[in-house]
């Protein structure tokens, strides 16, 4: 032990080579994992925040036929039951979604109603705290409703404008109101403001008659990582406690395209510490092959004392360890700063954003690094590092004594 | 009583095509205790036959035996472990592990074989002290001068007390007085603690030392001289 440490100084920048290699590698590993992850984490919770919720409870038949015919009866009993599930700080709420046509003078557009409590949104959907041009709407206004901006433009109606809303009833005949338009929301999402016309609770039940009920119930709960099943696991228990008309989904099922990138980016994650590892690989295996040759006479030496093969293998791998462990530390405070430092102030990405609004993410990425990460990466390094290392550990075994003290 | 029996060992090397007879059919005794000196030109086959007798080489026929123990019979793990306990080796140069002291470089044998820490600097310590080099213990190999280095190869190849010592050319790089003193000392130990050390030399001064030299030529033994 004292020998490898020694040893590892004989040849300082040799044993730099190798420390900035695995420093590089660990860095770049953890960092760019955490950044990856952040960017993913963002994703993720930027289409949940579009109205999926963390899990969401519909009608069975709702997700085949999104009409009314499949709405919740009795939705507030339903929602007291979910309520009970829900682990602390979790937050469930009722909604009404449903689609309808906007009419103007000139113009008719599909739109997506969703018609929910604008308070109890706060935390749970971007409803919560859109920025709105005009007035707020009160959840007890029955005949206002908010537009996003551009659907505003596209139909050149502005904030006390009136329109026609038609939705179908719950006997199959279209239902026509007409409602005004109280402000203007701008989210930044371009599908969203161009389809959503929010409302409250009350004018949706009202129009359509259908007191009581609603078509789902957005459930939200705090959540570290969205890679853990804790959704699943939520959407479970619901099911469990309710008929089989009702049905509790995940947010993996309910988008599973998000999920889907979920699982790309893992494996991604996975190419890029491949790469990584190759390369830092390459400068391991190679620069310890040169210290072994370099002192092939002392390997010599040591087998003819009566060293072992496996004490000269243990000699070399011990010095591997150490640089790598001292590479991994150094590694990791640095990475830790730096991902410390930029999840206080984010990483700015608006230049970009317009492509980035297109897969939603969002113009300012805050790494996200778990513990498991790190331990991940660091494990990955070191045993890897110390299997390939056993190359060159076997080569200075392989020294026999009567070659190397030839030649003096 | 035989400590070392050498039975019609041939050595033979190639290099590509040539065939490089470097033993020819060598036999010899050596007993218990014996300071004998391997001498011969260059060339002769001292280094192989050392190398053959401490087991770190094998004879292409013929068979060794040491201590009653015999090498053809041994795996190279036996043969490590054998070395490890029985045979000590003094090269002509590079013997010592620049990154340790001259202590740690003494009690790395014993360390090998599994000793602990306290008694391995005890005994390696008083050795130190028998080859007059308590003082520079704590030194590297780069800082003690040839002569200096060449005892602590002594001390290292003697304190884990083996049987037999070989050493090649102890003295080729050294001055003659120190080399002088060298063999004075190597002598000393095979009389205090009878181990049988045998050594090669081109010098006639070292050979003077032995209680018998053994003349190679081309791989045989051309004469033997027993004072
Ligand atoms: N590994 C080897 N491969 C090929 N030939 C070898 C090898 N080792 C020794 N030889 C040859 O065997 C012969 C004997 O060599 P050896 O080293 O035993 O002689 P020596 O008496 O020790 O000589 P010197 O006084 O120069 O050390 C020489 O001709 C040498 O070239
Ligand atoms: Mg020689």
């Amino acid at each position: 032990m004292k020998m490898a440490w020694r040893n590892i100084w004989r040849n300082p920048r040799r044993t730099l080579v190798i420390l900035t290699a695995v420093f590089i590698g660990v860095t770049s590993m953890v960092f760019l994992a955490a950044l990856m992850k952040g960017m993913v984490f963002s994703m993720v919770e930027n289409s949940l925040y579009n109205l999926t919720g963390h899990v969401l409870v519909r009608d069975a038949d709702f997700v085949a036929d999104p009409t009314i015919v499949n709405r919740l009866k009795g939705i507030d009993k339903i929602l007291t039951k979910v309520k009970a599930q829900l682990p602390e700080g979790g937050k469930a709420l009722k909604r009404i979604r449903l689609d309808g046509f906007l009419n103007t003078a000139r113009d008719s557009v599909g739109v997506n109603v969703v018609a929910t409590d604008l308070d109890a949104e706060k935390g749970v959907s971007f409803i919560g705290d859109i920025q709105i041009d005009g007035l707020r709407l009160d959840n007890s206004d029955k005949g206002s409703v908010l537009i996003g901006y551009a659907l505003s433009k596209k139909i050149g109606l502005s904030v006390g404008k009136k329109f026609v809303l038609s939705m179908q009833g719950t006997d199959g005949e279209l239902i026509a109101r007409s409602f005004r338009i109280k402000g203007i929301f701008h989210t930044g999402q371009e599908e969203i403001e161009k389809s959503v016309i929010i409302m409250p609770y009350i004018a949706a039940e009202k129009m359509l008659s259908i007191d009581g009920d609603g078509t789902e119930i957005v459930v939200d709960i705090p959540i570290s990582d969205f890679e853990k099943d804790d959704c699943e696991t939520l959407a479970n228990k619901i099911n469990n406690v309710m008929p089989d008309s009702i049905k509790a989904l995940s947010w993996k099922d309910v988008i599973p395209a998000v999920s889907a990138y979920l699982t790309l980016y893992r494996s991604f994650m996975y190419i890029w510490y491949l790469i990584v590892f190759i390369a830092m690989g390459f400068g391991i295996v190679n620069t310890v092959l040169m210290a072994v040759y370099e002192r092939m006479r002392e390997f010599g030496l040591l087998r003819a004392m009566g060293a072992r093969s496996i004490d000269i293998l243990r000699m070399v791998l011990t010095e591997v360890c150490l640089l790598i462990i001292i590479g991994l530390v150094a590694g990791n405070i640095v990475a830790y700063i730096m991902i410390s430092v930029m999840s206080s102030t984010g990483l700015d990405l608006s230049a970009y954003s317009s492509g980035m609004d297109m897969i939603n993410i969002s113009r300012i990425i805050y790494p996200v690094l778990t513990f498991g990460d790190l331990v991940k990466a660091d494990l990955t390094v070191l045993a890897l590092g110390m299997a390939i290392s056993f190359y060159p550990a076997c080569k200075a075994c392989s020294f026999s004594p009567v070659e190397t003290m030839r030649n003096v | 009583m035989s400590i070392v029996q050498v039975t019609n060992v041939e050595k033979i090397y190639t290099q590509g095509k040539v065939e490089v007879k470097a033993l020819d059919g060598i036999t010899l005794s050596i007993n218990k205790g014996e300071f004998v000196a391997l001498a011969g030109p260059s060339g002769s086959g001292k280094t192989t036959l050392l190398n053959i007798i401490g087991g770190i080489d094998s004879p292409s026929k013929g068979g060794v035996t040491v201590d009653e123990n015999i090498y053809s019979e041994m795996n190279s793990f036996q043969r490590a472990d054998f070395r490890l306990y029985n045979v000590g080796f003094v090269f002509q140069a590079y013997n010592l592990i620049p990154v340790l002291s001259a202590v740690e470089n003494v009690e790395y044998v014993l360390k090998l074989r599994g000793i602990k820490s306290k008694e391995c600097r005890e005994r390696s310590m008083a050795i130190l002290s028998e080859v007059g080099l308590e003082d520079m213990a704590d030194r590297r190999p780069a800082d003690l001068s040839g002569g200096q280095q060449q005892r602590v190869a002594v001390a290292r190849a003697i304190v884990g007390e083996p049987a037999l010592i070989l050493a090649d050319e102890p003295t080729a790089n050294l001055d003659s007085e120190t080399g002088e003193d060298l063999l004075k000392l190597m002598l000393k130990l095979n009389k205090e603690k009878n181990v049988t050390f045998i050594f090669s030399t081109h010098d006639k001064m070292v050979m003077d030392y032995a209680t018998r030299v053994i003349y190679l030529r081309d791989g045989k033994i051309e004469d033997t001289h027993t004072i």
